[in-house]
């Protein structure tokens, strides 16, 4: 029914190929960018070879070393390790950092007291507690799960308070005037309000634990795409580690448009950048 | 309360002197609650480990043990000497670094088809684990001081670069149009319009850059040097002693603090940051 209405609105015209294409260009530009920046690494690397291809490898090392990887099994292994880690660290992240972020956003008091040492524990390199993480909960997936939940977790606190701080006072008001008490207004009207820069840190989130998840692997541990990268490093297999280092970018990307896809379902009227008030 | 009764209570107040007391309460409030909660939390800590003793001083040694464990390394210039070659590692880097991102900043922030063709690119290592080269850039350029300066450096560029395209492509184009009724020539509307509008965006670049750069350096020294603040951590605990890690801890702790709020200082001067764009 939509598209008719539109259609009688403005004049119809055949949909070209290139009208269709229109809002997606500057997508296949940077689509074609990326690909042309491979082509170059290839050529420079696969068919002259300019610097050492142990050290330099090609793009069709990376791939073969890939393959070979996910044929033996070890990929997968430590994908899932990585994978089912970083999972219940994020979790955990949310179901923490969300209402950890509406008490302080919502109530001074609790702003106040504690307030300094939030932004105390933010402000500092997290990843410095790693090696105590090993000693306090030693080298299985605790301390990996546990650097994960504290690098995710800032970000989707500090959101959801910016959030719920930046609420439409009118929103609220509104709210009261029909009634609405406090536990209605802040569930039915702050809550959703905030919905959208809740998401952006949950976003945020995403991309910081996937720091966590390298550094818990890199200290004290035996297995996951961090661990393998370092043990194909130091042996040398630098095609093994730049794949599993694109790997795990790419799994970052696409955490992060999961995330923006949910944005755009569960707040779709949020426009993004526009001024908050 | 009824909506009626609200509005004639805040007009009194507003008339009543607010007393002394309460007045300095309002004004200290913060930082006497900073004051309280670190008060309680060493308490607690203390009375954790040594009243209690729900854990072993070993895990979590007593706030006296760590004091005494900074004091000690202090006194033997171990401190200071790792301090020093930390400082230096993660002071070349970032400084590179913060050159390089604002040049590339600019670079992509001015030329429309740079922008968005690059954009998406410096997004997504944003949004990427850039540590995870650590162990590459290893093997690259072996053991030592180098690595971990790329690592610094590395994590500088791409906040910065970001940051400050952000700030160059979004000049205010009523401030360009007006610029040029005045007659500024190209190069100097960008000298006199665009360059200070981009100020704020990259000094919050680089402040964006503060704990991105620690941590390139902290993984860069915990993993494969010797030397530095990081490798201290990692060489205490392995000799389980948790009283030195801790100190150590806390001294990056203090010094990231400073870091960021220095920066923070500065940003405050120069004054608007605050649609800059990236959080966290």
């Amino acid at each position: 029914m939509a598209e008719t209405v539109q259609a009688s609105r403005t004049r119809p015209r055949p949909p070209t190929l290139s009208r269709v294409l229109a809002p997606f260009t500057w997508k296949f530009a940077v689509l074609a960018e990326v690909l042309a920046l491979l082509l170059i690494w290839h050529v420079i690397q696969g068919m002259i070879g300019v610097w050492d291809r142990r050290f330099v490898p090609a793009p069709g090392d990376v791939i073969r070393a890939l393959s070979d990887l996910y044929q033996t099994g070890d990929l997968m292994g430590h994908l899932t390790y990585s994978a089912s880690n970083a999972a219940v660290g994020f979790v955990l992240a949310v179901v923490v950092g969300v209402p950890v972020g509406l008490l302080l956003g919502s109530s001074r008091w609790a702003y106040d007291i504690g307030g300094p040492p939030f932004w105390a524990m933010y402000s500092m390199p997290r990843i410095a507690f790693q090696p105590l993480l090993v000693l306090w909960m030693g080298f299985g997936s605790g301390p990996k799960i546990f650097i994960v939940f504290l690098m995710a977790v800032f970000p989707i606190a500090i959101n959801t308070m910016d959030g719920i701080r930046g609420v439409d006072r009118s929103l609220v008001k509104a709210a009261r005037v029909y009634g609405a008490g406090p536990v209605d207004v802040f569930f039915k009207v702050q809550l959703w309000a905030a919905l959208p820069l809740i998401l952006t840190g949950i976003r945020m989130g995403v991309a910081r634990s996937m720091i966590g998840v390298v550094i818990g692997e890199f200290i004290g541990g035996s297995q996951g795409l961090g661990f393998l990268i370092y043990r194909k490093s130091g042996e040398f297999e630098l095609d093994a580690a730049v794949g599993v280092t694109f790997l795990l970018v790419a799994i970052a990307l696409v955490g992060m448009a999961l995330v923006n896809l949910a944005k755009r379902v569960f707040a779709s009227w949020y426009v993004e950048g526009a001024p908050q008030s | 309360m009824s909506a009626s009764s609200v509005a004639p209570v805040a007009i009194e107040r507003r008339h009543r002197k607010v007393p002394v007391r309460q007045r300095l309460f309002e004004r200290w409030r913060r930082p006497l609650f900073a004051v309280i909660d670190l008060v309680v939390i060493v308490l607690a800590w203390e009375f954790v480990v040594n009243v209690a003793e729900l854990v072993q001083p070993l895990f979590l040694p007593p706030p006296g043990e760590v004091l005494s464990a900074a004091r000690e390394l202090w006194a033997s210039g171990e401190l200071l000497a790792n301090l020093r070659l930390s400082a230096q590692n993660w002071f070349f880097g970032y400084v590179a670094g913060g050159a390089l991102g604002i040049l590339l900043g600019l670079l992509v922030g001015s030329i429309a088809t740079v922008h968005r063709l690059s954009m998406p690119l410096l997004w997504a290592a944003w949004a990427t684990p850039l540590i995870a080269l650590q162990p590459i850039i290893t093997a690259w350029f072996g053991f030592g001081a180098m690595p971990i300066i790329v690592l610094v450096f590395i994590s500088t560029v791409v906040p910065v670069a970001l940051n400050t395209a952000t700030g160059v492509s979004g000049v205010d184009s009523s401030l360009l149009r007006a610029g040029r009724v005045f007659g500024a020539g190209r190069t100097e509307l960008y000298r006199k319009v665009r360059l200070p509008w981009t100020l704020p965006y990259a000094i919050g670049g680089l402040r964006m850059a503060i704990p991105t750069s620690l941590i390139g350096l902290l993984v860069g020294e915990m993993i494969g040097s010797p030397t530095g603040l990081g490798a201290m951590i990692v060489t205490s605990v392995a000799r389980f002693r948790t009283d030195q890690t801790i100190a150590v801890v806390v001294v990056f702790v203090i010094l990231s603090v400073v870091l960021v709020s220095l920066l923070d200082a500065v940003e405050q001067r120069v004054g608007r940051w605050r649609n800059s764009g990236t959080h966290g």
